[in-house]
């Protein structure tokens, strides 16, 4: 939708397909019981790339954008709850009635955070260098980047490059002593991806991650479709929904000519751009003979193993955890071990008794979500197979809800009798409904191969080696999460 | 003894303090038991650079590697896959479980050659130090990149893939039969402490890769003599140039008086005074034994304890009273003169991993294991045979605290010789003599910190410019006239002779000595 709206505004003829009947794929908020409805399967708006609302005055359509990353919950299985703000002076305050010594390495940490962030975001905002053609002009692009590297100041940059390549876990546990504290501040390196805290590289996600988190989309990523809708249709955008696509026509040059949809209507077009995943893009919209052995092995070797599930409860009473009622998003963790034990099973093709759960509260902040005095739970629940060994059915996603009510309980007692209704989205559930290859929410794994030149080197700037076909979705850079980045930079490449 | 034998072929005067009484450190043979000639830790041999034999004429003074033909795979089911430098005989196995993946093995074999000569380039020099915009390090950086452009996008992307990936993700990108991949990929974790799905490991399984012997890579042998042969002709090259050994010698720490150091206090009190001293212990222990949190700065003393030990693996030793066969493909054959790899599964290694991350050693561990009397029968009496079991998983931080290993000493032995007896038959009435060691003892024994082979973990973090410390990869320590040249140096651990090579030869450049 960003990439419509983008192209729209210069005057480009865009019309938007969307296979199921309401936008957004998994930023839609939804009713997943009666009366009870959600703000989206994802919830972290935190990434989204304030520049992009600026340059397509989204504001004047309706969104609000909070000035700092929302405050996040950490929670132990002993009871204890960690206020963690956006703003720092406030989150160390509150860390310090734990430790002190944390409370001075979090300012520190969110120090070093601010010093890397120049560097980092300048990489992550803009189309990637160009790996493929190494000529002049490409390596004077990579020059520069060194070059901003090496602003970061000597010993920011040595310090980086340190620990980039860390696991998460030895990275924090370098600076921090309180166990919970440091799983808590751990989730997003690990969430959505095939690894545990103790894999190396993760720090670099943490690190990624958290050079983005400087916004809140108010009202959740559902106010940013609706927001995108109208600045769409503002701006002549043509929208159809229940529109599945069949097949990218192309050409006998090989060119894009136009797309078909399943009910057989046809359109031309010289140029398509798809923001579904790259498999889906690549083996579905195509057919075998279009795509050259190069882009039908690197994406078959595009990993994307899907580790997440979705469970959505409706709730017929107010919700505390750890004995805190103002959360509206809390992480549970509470230690290394912990989580990597969660990890480990789905090595094993399962999943665990004691997921690590990802927890947003959305009527805390709209209480026109449920009934009166009822609340709804969204939860992203870390880790479960996409391939399961016994395999996806109604009885095995009992299993795995009540694993979560089980965990949930330890943080909220007595929740599981003021459960009225509830959802699950196994990922084989994520993958059916939402075309997602694998199930996988961020389109692929955010291992360091599959970032920048994401997905394939050849795709990597969003142009495709099929004249005419655009890739503008999670499976670019810079990666999954609702971000807007992958579609503004996608057109952006269009429009050049 | 490297760094010795090509200082004073240089004309320089030379002395070696060996703390124990035989030469070697991990690389030594012991007569453990009357008659058998153990190579104690290290085992086989691959990645000694060929320049430093012809350069040291290291053959006149018995180096001699007899190359290893085989990678055998006993399976549980009672079937095997063994894999030999005879590329037919390897298709013809291979095509038993995947006809698709026989054909594709000589190309992965051919691509990760490649790579390995790209790598040559990275380990036979000093690392580079990208952090400095000095002309000659730029001169270092623009070779290399040199290198790397040449490779195209699509092996620079390879290259990506190599040193992020995870051993296994690799391999999938290939393969398809488990049988075949499971003993491939465990070359990526060998003396890690990283599991076979741990991103980081397709990088420690090109560093094995990229063996060379006779011209041909990816080949590995046996030192006649057991390892402790190449350390021995090493030493006796080095005596040739003049150098002085001494044993059981132990050097207590490093002499410094206004920053520099002045020579060494031996454990018995004694002061040694020298010009440069150069200290091959891992950067654990000379930093912090040798030089003394005292003599050192609060940001160096920071990046040492940071850099990660972390010893994950174990050795059994056993002298044998006759051959043993395997039930599954009987005989003393071809098939198990070279190395045998207990890892049916992609599973069983990831839960061998698995387990020791939270303390334990496993239950169900890999097992590597030579039989190294069927090519030198010098090592027993005739007839008789060793068998060596390098082992994974055996965590230096056992849960109960390292100091507690010896009490696990025997039953981690008793797990091993339990698992080797499933695929022997009639193993354990073999069995004439154990050797055992633990991480522990590895500390205790050879100085190895926290057991960890390599002198120090191969994450990327711990490697080039950045091993053991930033600023301090090229040889030299933050005491002026002390130096490093072992394996916590660049470029890593293995046999390889680069470090030592490397620093004398830094040195001498410098003029330092």
């Amino acid at each position: 939708m960003t990439a419509a709206v983008t192209l729209a505004r210069k005057n480009k003829n865009v019309l938007l397909l969307e296979k199921r009947g309401v936008l957004g794929g998994l930023a839609s908020g939804e009713e997943f019981y009666p009366g009870y409805r959600t703000t989206g399967v994802l919830h972290d708006t935190s990434g989204v790339r304030s520049a992009v609302i600026k340059t397509l005055k989204l504001e004047n359509f309706g969104l609000k954008l909070g000035k700092s990353r929302p405050a996040i919950s950490i929670l132990s299985k002993d009871g204890k709850c960690l206020q963690l703000h956006g703003d720092v002076e406030m989150a160390s305050n509150k860390i310090a009635k734990f430790s002190q010594k944390d409370a001075l390495a979090y300012k520190e940490y969110r120090a070093f955070i601010n010093k890397i962030s120049g560097f980092i975001n300048g990489l992550m905002n803009e189309i990637p260098p160009d790996m493929v053609n190494l000529g002049g002009r490409q390596l004077w692009e990579l020059a520069k980047k060194g070059i901003a590297l090496k602003r970061m100041g000597k010993a920011t940059m040595m310090e980086f490059l340190k620990v980039a390549p860390m696991s998460v876990a030895d990275f924090l546990n370098e600076k921090f002593e309180i166990n919970f504290i440091k799983a808590g501040i751990a989730g997003p390196a690990i969430y959505g991806s095939y690894t545990g805290p103790w894999s190396s590289y993760t720090t670099l996600n943490l690190l990624l991650w958290e050079c983005a988190a400087n916004v809140c989309v108010q009202g959740g990523p559902q106010t940013l479709i609706t927001t995108l809708q109208k600045a769409a249709l503002d701006a002549g955008v043509v929208i159809k929904t229940d529109a599945r696509v069949d097949k990218i026509l192309l050409d006998e040059l090989g060119c894009v000519s136009g797309v078909n949809l399943y009910n057989g209507e046809e359109f031309q077009a010289p140029i398509v751009a798809s923001s579904i995943t790259p498999r889906e893009t690549f083996y579905e919209l195509l057919k075998p003979n279009q795509i050259n052995y190069t882009i039908e092995q690197g994406i078959k070797n595009f990993r994307s193993r899907g580790t997440t599930a979705k469970v959505n409860l409706a709730v017929n009473k107010e919700i505390s955890l750890n004995g805190n009622n103002e959360v509206e998003f809390a992480r549970t963790g509470n230690s290394f071990d912990d989580m990597e034990r969660a990890f480990d099973h789905v090595k094993y093709r399962q999943f665990s008794a004691e997921p690590v759960l990802d927890i947003h509260i959305p009527t805390l902040n709209d209480k026109s979500l449920a009934p009166k005095g009822h609340n709804v739970v969204s939860i992203l629940v870390h880790f479960a197979p996409h391939y399961f060994d016994e395999g996806w059915s109604d009885l095995t996603k009992d299993k795995l809800l009540n694993n979560v009510i089980h965990t949930l309980e330890q943080y909220s007692p007595g929740i599981s009798s003021s459960i009225v209704g509830s959802e699950v989205l196994s990922p084989k559930d994520l993958e059916d409904k939402y075309n997602l290859t694998n199930g996988h929410i961020f389109h692929g794994e955010h291992a360091v191969d599959q970032l920048i030149t994401r997905p394939i080197p050849s795709c990597a700037r969003y142009s495709t080696p099929v004249n005419g076909l655009y890739l503008c979705g999670s499976g670019s850079h810079p990666g999954g999460g609702i971000t807007c980045m992958p579609g503004y930079l996608g057109a952006t490449m269009i429009l050049k | 003894m490297i760094c010795a034998a090509y200082l004073a072929k240089a004309g320089r005067n030379v002395l070696v303090l060996e703390k124990r009484h035989v030469l070697g450190g991990a690389a030594v043979s012991e007569e453990m038991y009357p008659g058998y000639t153990f190579s104690v830790a290290s085992y086989v041999v691959s990645l000694f650079r060929p320049h430093i034999i012809r350069e040291l004429e290291l053959a006149k003074h018995g180096y001699e590697v007899i190359p290893m033909d085989c990678s055998f795979l006993p399976l549980p089911n009672g079937d095997s896959l063994a894999r030999w430098a005879d590329p037919q005989r390897s298709r013809r196995e291979i095509a038993r479980f995947s006809k698709k993946d026989s054909e594709v093995y000589p190309e992965f074999g051919k691509v990760m050659t490649h790579m390995g000569k790209l790598a040559k380039a990275v380990i036979d020099h000093p690392a580079p130090d990208i952090t400095s915009i000095n002309p000659k390090e730029l001169a270092n950086l623009f070779r290399l990149g040199k290198v790397f452009k040449g490779l195209g996008a699509d092996l620079l992307h390879l290259n990506t893939k190599l040193m992020t990936m995870s051993a296994l993700d690799f391999l999938d990108q290939w393969f398809e039969s488990e049988t075949l991949k499971a003993p491939m990929a465990v070359s990526g974790i060998i003396g890690t402490f990283q599991g076979v799905r741990s991103p980081g490991t397709a990088y420690v399984l090109l560093h094995h890769y990229m063996g060379q012997l006779d011209g041909a890579f990816r080949s590995w042998g046996f030192s006649k003599g057991g390892t402790g042969g190449i350390s021995m002709a090493c030493a006796r090259a080095a005596e040739r140039y003049g150098a002085e050994i001494r044993t059981e010698t132990p050097v207590q720490r490093v002499l410094i008086q206004d920053g520099k150091a002045t020579g060494v206090v031996l454990e018995n009190g004694d002061e040694l005074k020298a010009s440069v001293v150069i200290s091959n212990l891992d950067p654990n222990r000379t930093y912090l034994k040798m030089i003394g949190e005292e003599n050192l700065e609060d940001d160096i003393l920071k990046e040492i304890r940071r850099f990660k030990m972390r010893g994950s693996s174990g050795k059994v030793n056993l002298a044998l009273d006759r051959v043993p066969e395997f039930s599954c493909r009987p005989g003393d054959g071809d098939h198990i003169r070279g190395d045998i790899a207990i890892a049916p599964s992609i599973d069983y290694l990831e839960k061998a991993y698995d387990q020791a991350k939270y303390g334990e050693f496993s239950t169900r561990p890999y097992i590597n294991a030579v039989i190294p009397t069927l090519t030198d029968p010098s090592l027993a009496p005739p007839g008789k045979h060793i068998l060596s079991c390098f082992v994974q998983y055996a965590p230096y931080h056992i849960k109960e605290g390292a100091a507690n290993w010896p009490q696990f000493r025997e039953a981690f032995g008793d797990t091993v010789v339990d698992t080797m007896a499933e695929y022997i038959p009639g193993l354990k009435d073999m069995i004439l003599y154990r050797q055992v060691l633990t991480p522990w003892d590895m500390e205790q024994k050879m100085g190895l910190t926290e057991g960890n082979i390599f002198h120090g973990e191969l994450s990327l973090e711990q490697l080039l410019f950045q091993r053991p410390i930033t600023g301090y990869s090229k040889y030299k320590t933050s005491i002026r006239k002390l130096w490093m040249c072992g394996s916590g140096t660049h470029p890593g651990g293995g046999i390889m002779g680069a470090s030592g090579e490397l620093c004398a030869k830094t040195m001498l450049t410098s003029r330092a000595i």
